[in-house]
């Protein structure tokens, strides 16, 4: 009854802490079950995401397998030098953010209006037919969509190649053109996600009351007012969510596609820096400097979330946390 | 939305949406189909037509033929299944085990482990270092390193444990009161109703250890039908054989006596999860065999 008391009252400083010691022993102790389920998951998160984190410092090290992490040479910052005076690192920038920044806007948006079109279907079948076959294309990887893409590209075989030289005479090889491989990413993502992208919006919308839409219909408002003032703000958390964390990965940029699609006459546009880190981490086996890149992209990727995050707070939204 | 009375733009409205959705399904469909016809096409009238063939005059299996009369690619497929299959598995058992004790707001260490856990979102290590974890846990070279590295996605698990924390206590709680523990109180409880009405979730985790599949052939020089079609298909970039060379250097090197040692315990902490859940089963059996009517009703409330 006494410490209690204490504890409800929270007086001094050695019992506060004592206050706060304790019950997290008894509640490990309680819980050990619902603590013991979490190890595995808890190991995975600790060997494959922090000991990485760790494995950072060769960034700032001359990394040679031979010595290892700890016996390599430390060499302060000049594998970061070494990266940003290197004459490819202006255009891996520019292409990294440009892709993604056309990613933001060609595949986002998208999704956000399929999906608002497949909420505005009654027919069930209708609605589950379209859902089904646009989103199949999700599980589909890579390399299976450039195949499809180079049979419809290939500069001797492909459909639209001979199309194209029975209409006009002229050969075509959209493929290995500059002007047309971020389109081609863009459109093949496009084909690719948006079904599937559409998927976490039905579900806001779905979770959206239907008694907004009943109550709006008995004050006159139309379609368009019902999907302005009732539909949209039902997804704005969403979306905000969702932009939230693609800036965040502004320098990713889609690393497997890329690295599939690329070949040596796009590379001027196509090049990006994650391709970049793979040719020269784990190709030439320039540990290093490929690390002190992915550090880099880290670190702005971090900076960009906190403050994108910040912002949706400032206009009003929930951001992430 | 709510039905009202239509009126003419909402008819247009409404067909223009039909129109472009029915347009946007088909024009997803169409190169499947394209594909799959020419796969089936001979040559000669392939030729003949441009390249544009909507339906074969004849058909002829000879590329099926061709691709299955070496071991090549049906092991390939082999192994494909085999990581998918096992992949999902893993993946839905640890991230279930994950997500349904963060999902309890009375747990302490909950806010300090969600942080942890959603920093990782934030901030990695990148590329490099996690290829070196994946060769020092022994990973290289193995199935492990098309599944372990990816073993919980982070968004699935914070999905699925909004999911959780969304569920109706009051069951939980009887089922407690009934004496079922944490572990049986998730298996016979909380997971039946949440497996019939979101296989779903299954399906977006399978796909999630296909497509970590591929990316984890290149980075990490593992074996899969994927990278196998794609080598066939045209390209050899020839990394392959530079990380082959990078293999060597790293079984000579002076370091890989001690970095084996290691790769055991990794591995067998990996496969822990597979474990678990079997002696928990039989438990829930026995359990079940004598409270089998109350679970059941409780677990049959959907």
């Amino acid at each position: 009854m006494k410490t209690e008391n204490g504890i409800a009252a929270g007086t001094s400083g050695a019992k506060g802490i004592n206050r706060r010691l304790q019950p997290i022993g008894r509640d490990l102790l309680r819980n050990r079950w619902l603590y013991l389920m979490m190890v595995p998951g808890l190991l995975y998160y600790m060997i494959y995401h922090y000991v990485p984190m760790g494995g950072l410092i060769i960034a700032f090290k001359d990394y040679n397998m031979g010595d290892g992490i700890w016996g390599s040479r430390w060499t302060g910052f000049d594998n970061f030098v070494t990266v940003f005076s290197s004459p490819d690192f202006p255009q891996l920038l520019r292409n990294t953010l440009l892709i993604s920044v056309y990613r933001i806007v060609f595949n986002m948006v998208p999704d956000l209006l399929l999906a608002l079109m497949l909420n505005e279907i009654r027919a069930q079948w209708f609605k589950r037919i379209v859902q089904s076959v646009t989103y199949g294309p999700y599980f589909l990887s890579w390399v299976i969509v450039y195949g499809l893409v180079f049979s419809f590209l290939a500069p001797d075989s492909g459909l639209i190649s001979t199309g194209w030289r029975e209409l006009t005479g002229q050969s075509i090889s959209l493929l290995t053109d500059k002007a047309f491989f971020r389109p081609l990413l863009l459109i093949t993502d496009f084909w690719k996600n948006t079904g599937f992208g559409a998927i976490i919006y039905l579900a806001a919308l779905s979770s959206i009351n239907k008694e907004l839409y009943e109550a709006a219909v008995v004050d006159g408002a139309g379609r368009w007012r019902q999907l302005w003032n009732i539909t949209l703000p039902g997804v704005r958390d969403v979306f905000i969510l969702l932009l939230i964390l693609r800036v965040g990965t502004i320098l990713d940029a889609g690393f497997e596609q890329i690295y599939i699609f690329l070949n040596a006459r796009v590379t001027e546009v196509g090049d990006i820096i994650d391709t970049w880190v793979f040719r020269r981490g784990l190709e030439q086996l320039d540990f290093s400097v490929a690390t002190a890149v992915g550090f880099f992209k880290s670190v702005i990727g971090f900076i960009l979330v906190l403050s994108a995050n910040r912002l949706a707070k400032k206009f009003g939204g929930s951001g992430i946390w | 939305m709510v039905e009202s009375r239509k009126t003419l733009s909402d008819k247009v409205v409404d067909f223009f949406i039909y129109f472009s959705l029915t347009l946007f399904g088909l024009a997803t469909l169409f190169p499947l189909y394209y594909v799959a016809v020419m796969s089936i096409t001979p040559i000669a009238e392939v030729l003949r037509n441009g390249g544009f063939v909507l339906w074969p005059k004849r058909v002829t299996w000879e590329a099926y033929r061709f691709i299955f009369s070496s071991d090549r690619i049906p092991n390939a497929l082999k192994i494909t299944v085999i990581v998918t299959v096992l992949g999902t598995f893993c993946n839905l058992v640890v991230t279930t085990m994950l997500a349904y004790p963060l999902s309890k707001k009375h747990l302490r260490l909950r806010n300090p482990i969600l942080i942890g856990i959603v920093f990782t979102m934030l901030f990695s290590g990148g590329l490099i270092p996690l290829y070196l974890v994946v060769s020092a846990t022994g990973l290289l070279n193995s199935i492990g390193a098309l599944i372990v590295p990816g073993l919980v996605s982070t968004f699935n698990m914070l999905i699925m444990k909004t999911y959780f924390e969304n569920l109706p206590s009051e069951v939980e709680e009887a089922a407690k009161v009934d004496g079922c523990g944490d572990l049986l109180t998730l298996i016979r409880i909380v997971l039946p109703p949440v497996a019939a009405d979101h296989g779903n979730d299954g399906l977006v985790l399978r796909r999630q250890s296909l497509e970590c599949l591929l990316c984890r052939h290149y980075v990490f020089d593992g074996q899969s039908a994927h990278a196998d079609s794609g080598r066939a298909a045209q390209h050899d970039r020839g990394p392959e054989r530079k990380l082959r060379a990078g293999r060597q250097l790293r079984r000579n090197g002076p370091a890989a006596a001690g970095v084996d040692q290691d790769g055991d315990r990794g591995r067998r902490d990996a496969s822990d999860p597979d474990r678990l859940p079997v002696p928990a089963k039989v438990l829930c059996q026995r359990h079940a065999a004598r409270r089998g009517k109350r679970v059941d009703t409780a677990g049959g409330r959907r």
